[in-house]
C-alpha cells in the first residue's frame, strides 16, 4: 500500500486539477491530504512536526531568495509598458515593419521573446510580459486565439535555455561543470528554436492566411517621414529599455534583479513621456486608422496628466502584485506538494522503475530523456533538476557513446539536451507553468482548450529540436569547442 | 453573510494596499541599490550592500504575502476549468465549496499553526540575517508567514460565506456570477 | 527498532569532500549497522535549504543535518567558533580542542542543545584560499569598497577593512560573482573551488588562508530521535563519524595539491601570497572583531576563554613537540 501511494498522489493531482479549483491550493491541498493518509498508514512515512517544513521552505527557499524578486519587477516593467501604451505602439510599429511578412505580428513575438530571452533566465516574467504586451494586439488583428497563444507561450519559454539562465546554473553547479562552458553551449541550440518557431509561423501563415490577417488590410500606409517618426517615437525607446536591461546582463554589468529594477524603472520613465509629456507638447501617435477614437481631450491640463500618470502607476501596482500572487501562490503550494512527495518516497519510486530495466549507454540517455519529458507534465524544471539530476549524474559522466561524440562532452550534451526537455516541460499540459502564466494574464476571452491546442506545434518543434541536438551533438559543442578549444 | 464577506474583502484589499506600497518599495531599494554600486552614489552611514539586498527581498515577502489572499478574492489564481466550464453554475458553486473545505482552508489553517511557533523561535533566539551582517530581527520577516496564511484563511472564509448565499438563489446573482468567472480578476 | 534518518545537507553530493563527505557517511552508517539505522543523504534545498537546517532538525522536520556549525551562526554567534576561527587551530589542535579539550561538549550544552538538537563532529576540510580576485592586491587599501563572498567570522574582520561582505551559498556563488553582484570571493580549498570554476572569473588566487586554517563539519540530528535511540545505535554513529573525519582529513590534504598545480599550469591563475605586514593588518583587525563578539554573545566570550586556555596550554607541546 505505501509504497503505491506517491502513484496515487500523482493521480489525485491530475485528477483534482480538472475541478477548476486554484491550482496553487490544489497543489498544497493534495500535498496536505496526502500526508495525512501517509502519517495515519506509517508514521515513519511522515508525521506531525514535519508540516513545519511549510514555513521552514517559504522562508528559506522563497522569501529569502533574491533571484526571485527580478519577477515582480519584470511584470510591473511589461505591465507598465503595456498601460502607458508605450507596449502597444512598439507593436503597431514592428507589425507595420513586418507587415509583408505572413503572420508579422507573431513573427515580431518571436524576435521579442528572443530578445526577452537574452535578458533574463526568468520564464514566468518572459512569459507575462509577452502576454501582456502581445496578446490584446493580436486578439485586435483577429489572429487565432491558439497561433497566438502558441507563439507566446513557446517564445517566452525561450529564456530557460538561451543564457542567461538560472536553470542552466543550477545544472552547471549540480553536474560540477563550468556555468560558462554550459551558457556557451545553449547558445546555437537557442536560437536555432527560435529560427525554427519563425520559420513555422511564415509557414502556416502563409499556408492558412485565415491564422493571421495582414495588418495592411485596415491600415493606412504612411510614407516614409512618417514611418521614420514611428520608429523613432515608438520603436526605439522601448527597443533601447531592452537593450540597457539585456545588455548590462550579458556585459556582466548587473544581476538579472538589478536589471529588473532598472526595467521597471525605464518602463515609469516611458510611461511618463508616453502619458505627460508627449500630450503636454502636442505630439499624437501615429495610429491605425480604427484606433482613432483616442481619448485624448483638449482640455486636458497638467494637473490632470499628471493625476492619470500616478493612477496608472497605481493600477499597475496593484494587477502586478495580483499576477505575482498568482504565481507565488503556485511555489507555496507547490513547495509543500514536493516535500511530501519525496517524504513518502516518491524518489524512490522513480528510481527503482528506471533501475529494473538494465539499459545500454543509448538506452539510457533515451529513458532519461523520456523520463524527464513525462516529468514535465506535472512538474516544473527546478523540482525536476534537483530530483533527476543529483540522482542520475554519476550514471550520465559514466555514458559512453563511442565516436558520436567524446567522452569530455557528455556531460555538457546531456545538460543541454535535458535544458531543452524542460523547456518543453513549461509548454506541456497539465502542469506548464508557461500556460498558467499565459492564461493568468491572458485576455479574459482566450479559454485554456485555445491554449493547449496552441501549444501543440511547438512541442513538436521542440522535439524536432532535441532530436537534432542528440542526432548532431555538434549543435550544442561546436561553439564551445571553437571558442574555449 | 454577504455583509461579512464584504467586511473581510475590505479588510483584504487594506492589506494589500501596504504591499503595493511594498512593491514601490522593493523597486526604489533596488533601483537605490544600482545607483550605490555603479554610479558612486553615497550610501546612507551603516548601510551596506547586503542590507540594501536583504531590504528587497523583504518588501517583495510583503508584497506576496499580502496579495495571496486578496488575489484569490479577485479571482486572479489560475484555474484549470476546462472540464468545470461544462457544468451547470450551481454545480460549480458545490465545487468551489468543496475546494474551499478540503483545499484551501485546510492548507491555510495548518500553515497559519506551524507558522506561529516558527515565528516564535525566531523572535526568542534573536535570530539575525544567514550573513550575520544584514538586516537583523528575522522573526518580523517571518511573521510576514502570519500575515499570508490569516489573509488566505480570511479570503476562504469570505468566499465560502459568497458560495453558501450563491446556493440559495434562484437564478445567479451578479456576485456570483463574479465568484465563478474563473481564473480572472 | 530500526531508525531511518533522512539527512539534509547544505552541500550537494557532486561537491568533492564537502558533499562527497556526507554521502559516504550515510552510505557508511547504514553499512555497518547492517540497517539497523538507515541514514538517507539529501540534497540541499530537497527538504529544506541550508540555512534552515538548525531549525528543521529541532523541530524534526528533517531527521538529520550535513552541513557546518556556522551555517547557524544567524541564531548565536558563537556557532561560528566551533566551525572555522581566524588565525585559529589547524586541523589537529581543533580535533584535541573539540574531542579533549570540551569544545564538543560546550558546542552541544551551550548552543544546539537549546534547539533540540545533538551534534557530532564528522568531518573537517583542510586550510582555505584566501580569495579570488578579478586584479592583483598590492595593498589592503583596495579592499575598501569591495563585495565580496565571505563566510564566518572572517567576514567581521573583511568588513572592517572596509570590505561589504555577503554570504552566499556555494551554487550562488560563481553567477554572482559572474555578474557582478560580487567583486571577488573566498570559499573552499583549491580542489572544490576548481569544480566551482572560478578561476574562469578570476585569475588571482590568494593564499594562506588565514581566515579558516581549518574547517569542522558536523552531523546534527533531532535530540529527541537522538535520546530515543540505543547505545549501539549512537555508537555506531560517533564511531562513523571519527572515520568520517579521518577520511576528509586525509582526503583533504591528498586533493589539492594536484588541482593547485592545475589552475596554475592549466587555467593561468596567478596564485599569490599574503605578506607577513598584510597578515599581521588581518590579525589586528581580528582581535578587535574578538572584542566585539565577546560582547555580543554570552556564549562566545565563555566559549573564546576556554579556547584561548587550551590553546596556551597545547602551545608548550608544540613548541617542543613540532619542528618550527
Ligand atoms: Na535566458
Ligand atoms: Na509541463
Amino acid at each position: 500500500m505505501a509504497e503505491f501511494l506517491p502513484l496515487f498522489m500523482f493521480l489525485a493531482l491530475a485528477l483534482f486539477l480538472f475541478s477548476g479549483f486554484p491550482v496553487a491550493f490544489i497543489l498544497a491541498g493534495v500535498g496536505l491530504a496526502f500526508a495525512l493518509i501517509a502519517i495515519a498508514i506509517d508514521p515513519w512515512l511522515f508525521d506531525w512536526q514535519q508540516f513545519n517544513a511549510i514555513p521552514v521552505r517559504i522562508h528559506g527557499a522563497i522569501s529569502e531568495n533574491l533571484i526571485l524578486t527580478a519577477i515582480p519587477m519584470f511584470i510591473f516593467m511589461g505591465t507598465m509598458l503595456e498601460k502607458s501604451g508605450v507596449a502597444n505602439d512598439l507593436l503597431n510599429c514592428l507589425q507595420v515593419l513586418l507587415k509583408r511578412v505572413p503572420g508579422g505580428l507573431a513573427l515580431s513575438v518571436v524576435i521579442m521573446g528572443t530578445i526577452l530571452a537574452a535578458t533574463t533566465g526568468i520564464i514566468g516574467a518572459s512569459v507575462i510580459m509577452m502576454s501582456l504586451l502581445a496578446l490584446p494586439v493580436m486578439m485586435e488583428k483577429n489572429y487565432s486565439p491558439a497561433l497566438a497563444t502558441g507563439t507566446v507561450a513557446a517564445s517566452g519559454t525561450l529564456g530557460i535555455l538561451i543564457p542567461p539562465s538560472i536553470m542552466l546554473v543550477i545544472m552547471a553547479d549540480l553536474l560540477s561543470k563550468s556555468v560558462g562552458n554550459l551558457f556557451i553551449a545553449a547558445l546555437v541550440p537557442g536560437f536555432m528554436l527560435a529560427s525554427f518557431y519563425a520559420i513555422y509561423i511564415i509557414a502556416i501563415c502563409w499556408l492558412k492566411p485565415e491564422l493571421a490577417p495582414k495588418a495592411d488590410q485596415n491600415t493606412r500606409s504612411l510614407n516614409s517621414k512618417e514611418l521614420a517618426f514611428m520608429i523613432l517615437r515608438s520603436f526605439l525607446p522601448p527597443v533601447m529599455l531592452i537593450i540597457v536591461v539585456l545588455g548590462s546582463i550579458l556585459a556582466g554589468f548587473a544581476t538579472p534583479t538589478e536589471a529588473a529594477s532598472v526595467g521597471a524603472f525605464g518602463a515609469i520613465l516611458l510611461g511618463f513621456i508616453n502619458l505627460v509629456v508627449l500630450p503636454r507638447l502636442g505630439v499624437k501617435p501615429i495610429r491605425f486608422a480604427q484606433d482613432m477614437a483616442s481619448n485624448e481631450g483638449s482640455e486636458e491640463t497638467d494637473s490632470y496628466r499628471l493625476r492619470n500618470f500616478f493612477a496608472t502607476i497605481y493600477d499597475v501596482l496593484i494587477r502586478s502584485a495580483l499576477t505575482n500572487a498568482m504565481i507565488f501562490g503556485i511555489f507555496i503550494g507547490a513547495t509543500l506538494f514536493a516535500f511530501v512527495f519525496r517524504q513518502i518516497g516518491g524518489e524512490e519510486v522513480v528510481i527503482h522503475l528506471f533501475d529494473s530495466m538494465g539499459l545500454g549507454s543509448w538506452g539510457v540517455l533515451l529513458s532519461l530523456m523520456a523520463l524527464v519529458f513525462v516529468l514535465g507534465f506535472f512538474f516544473d524544471w527546478i523540482e525536476i533538476t534537483l530530483i533527476v539530476l543529483p540522482v542520475f549524474a554519476p550514471i550520465i559522466s559514466g555514458l559512453d557513446f563511442g565516436t558520436h561524440l567524446p567522452q569530455a562532452d557528455v556531460v555538457y550534451w546531456f545538460a543541454i539536451l535535458m535544458a531543452i526537455n524542460l523547456q518543453t516541460s513549461f509548454l506541456t499540459p497539465p502542469f506548464g507553468f508557461a500556460l498558467f502564466y499565459l492564461k493568468a494574464v491572458a485576455p479574459k476571452e482566450i479559454r485554456i482548450q485555445q491554449i493547449y491546442k496552441g501549444i501543440v506545434p511547438f512541442v513538436l518543434l521542440q522535439l524536432l529540436g532535441l532530436i537534432l541536438v542528440i542526432a548532431f551533438p555538434q549543435i550544442a559543442m561546436w561553439l564551445p569547442n571553437v571558442l574555449l578549444g | 453573510m454577504i455583509k461579512i464577506a464584504r467586511h473581510i474583502d475590505r479588510l483584504l484589499r487594506l492589506v494589500a494596499q501596504a504591499g503595493a506600497v511594498a512593491m514601490m518599495a522593493l523597486i526604489v531599494i533596488t533601483m537605490y541599490d544600482v545607483l550605490t554600486r555603479y554610479f558612486q552614489v553615497p550610501k546612507f552611514p551603516g548601510l551596506n550592500s547586503t542590507k540594501l539586498q536583504e531590504a528587497e527581498f523583504w518588501s517583495h515577502t510583503i508584497t506576496f504575502a499580502t496579495f495571496i489572499g486578496f488575489a484569490f478574492i479577485k479571482n486572479a489564481h489560475v484555474r484549470i476549468d476546462l472540464v468545470r466550464d461544462l457544468f451547470p453554475w450551481r454545480a460549480k458553486l458545490v465545487l468551489e465549496l468543496i475546494g474551499l473545505i478540503v483545499f484551501l482552508i485546510p492548507f491555510s489553517v495548518f500553515g497559519f499553526l506551524y507558522s506561529w511557533p516558527y515565528v516564535q523561535r525566531s523572535f526568542m533566539s534573536n535570530e539575525v540575517s544567514s550573513s550575520t551582517v544584514g538586516l537583523s530581527n528575522v522573526w518580523i520577516l517571518k511573521s510576514m508567514l502570519l500575515v499570508l496564511f490569516g489573509a488566505l484563511f480570511l479570503a476562504g472564509i469570505s468566499q465560502l460565506l459568497k458560495c453558501v448565499a450563491g446556493l440559495v438563489e434562484a437564478e445567479p446573482s451578479d456576485q456570483t456570477r463574479d465568484l465563478l468567472s474563473g481564473g480572472h480578476e | 527498532e530500526p531508525v531511518r534518518l533522512k539527512m539534509g545537507s547544505a552541500f550537494p553530493s557532486s561537491q568533492p569532500l564537502l558533499g562527497t563527505g556526507g554521502v559516504d557517511l550515510a552510505e557508511t552508517v547504514t553499512a555497518i549497522t547492517g540497517g539497523d539505522v538507515q541514514m538517507k543523504f539529501y540534497e540541499p534545498g530537497a527538504l529544506v535549504p541550508a540555512f534552515e537546517l538548525l531549525d528543521a532538525v529541532g523541530t524534526g522536520t528533517v531527521d538529520a543535518g550535513w552541513a557546518q556549525p556556522a551555517y547557524h551562526a544567524k541564531n548565536d554567534i558563537a556557532f561560528a567558533l566551533f566551525s572555522a576561527i581566524p588565525f585559529g587551530p589547524r586541523a589537529s589542535e581543533y580535533a584535541a580542542w573539540m574531542f579533549y579539550g570540551g569544545g564538543s561538549e560546550m558546542l552541544n550544552d551551550r548552543l544546539y542543545k537549546q534547539y533540540n538538537v545533538h551534534s557530532e563532529i564528522c568531518g573537517v576540510s583542510p586550510p582555505e584560499t584566501a580569495g579570488w580576485f578579478r586584479e592583483e592586491i598590492t595593498s589592503l587599501e583596495q579592499m575598501s569598497g569591495l563585495k565580496m563572498r565571505f563566510y564566518g567570522l572572517g567576514a567581521r574582520v573583511m568588513q572592517k577593512l572596509g570590505v561589504d561582505t555577503q554570504l552566499l551559498p556555494g551554487g550562488d556563488i560563481y553567477p554572482a560573482l559572474e555578474r557582478g553582484t560580487i567583486d571577488a570571493t573566498e570559499y573552499s580549498m583549491p580542489a572544490v573551488d576548481e569544480s566551482a570554476g572560478f578561476h574562469q572569473l578570476a585569475k588571482f588566487n590568494y593564499f594562506p588562508g588565514w581566515h579558516q586554517q581549518s574547517t569542522l563539519q558536523d552531523l546534527i540530528i533531532n535530540l529527541d530521535t537522538w535520546n530515543a535511540m540505543t547505545d549501539g545505535q549512537r555508537k555506531a554513529i560517533q564511531t562513523a563519524c571519527r572515520a568520517s573525519f579521518t577520511n576528509m582529513l586525509a582526503e583533504g590534504e591528498a586533493i589539492n595539491g594536484a588541482a593547485l598545480t592545475r589552475l596554475q599550469e592549466e587555467h593561468g591563475v596567478n596564485v599569490r601570497r599574503w605578506s607577513e605586514e598584510q597578515l599581521a593588518t588581518y590579525e589586528e583587525n581580528w582581535e578587535a572583531v574578538v572584542e566585539e563578539l565577546k560582547a555580543e554573545s554570552a556564549v562566545f566570550a565563555e566559549a573564546w576563554t576556554e579556547l584561548e586556555e587550551f590553546r596556551a596550554e597545547y602551545a608548550v607541546w608544540k613548541e617542543n613537540a613540532y619542528l618550527q
